[in-house]
């Protein structure tokens, strides 16, 4: 039995190391696009959340630069990038996760303020 | 006795707080959405039950699922040292 497997739309957040030059950043999340695009899989929205504090440390490194990357991709090809990131020393943390829509940005619904109306 | 029965009356009436979430509009908890996870953490980092907050079931799964994936990306501690 042979399975093709599905195109799946998901979002991957990347934790890139900050200690990197922004440009040397550039190219570590280049490479994450460029081997989604490899595997025909297509990029459709990039999210910079920028530089942030990490709330504990991982493997000696206190802050890390996220990025958040909505991509399709077929299912049984997703395996094979995690492997890819794996050897990637400069990328200190990925999770990628089946999404449902392509988010512009990050602004969130406030909880509270909702609240008050209601 | 008396006590007992007065206990028990006063517990009956007690009314349930609206999940908060629902109340909102909420159709999903976000991993990303830090400021609201953390209304719902402890200050030691842990998550706070149900009968406190009173969020319904449907929404305490999905809620436990996101602030358990922002641990996982160094969003949310997985423990604060006092």
């Amino acid at each position: 039995m042979t399975t093709k497997g599905k195109d799946q739309l998901y979002e991957g957040l990347y934790i890139i190391s900050s200690q990197l030059s922004e440009e040397a950043r550039g190219k570590v999340l280049k490479k994450i696009t460029d081997a989604i695009e490899a595997e025909k899989g297509e990029i459709k929205n990039t999210i910079d959340m920028g530089r942030r504090k990490l709330a504990y440390e991982i493997n000696g490194h206190r802050e890390g630069h996220y990025y958040l990357v909505y991509f399709t991709l077929n299912t049984l090809k997703m395996a094979g990038q995690w492997k890819e990131y794996r050897l990637n020393e400069d990328l200190i943390r990925f999770m990628t996760t089946t999404a449902d829509i392509v988010r512009e940005n990050l602004d969130f619904k406030p909880l509270v303020a909702a609240e008050k109306e209601a | 006795m008396k006590t007992m029965r007065k206990r028990r009356r006063r517990q009956a009436k007690a009314s349930r707080k609206p999940c908060p979430f629902k109340s909102a509009g909420f159709q999903d908890v976000d991993y990303k959405d830090t400021t609201t996870l953390q209304q719902f953490i402890s200050e030691r980092g842990k998550i706070l039950p149900r009968r406190i907050t009173g969020v319904s079931h449907q929404f305490q799964k999905k809620l436990t699922k996101a602030i358990k994936q922002a641990r996982y990306v160094a969003l949310l501690p997985f423990a604060e040292m006092e």
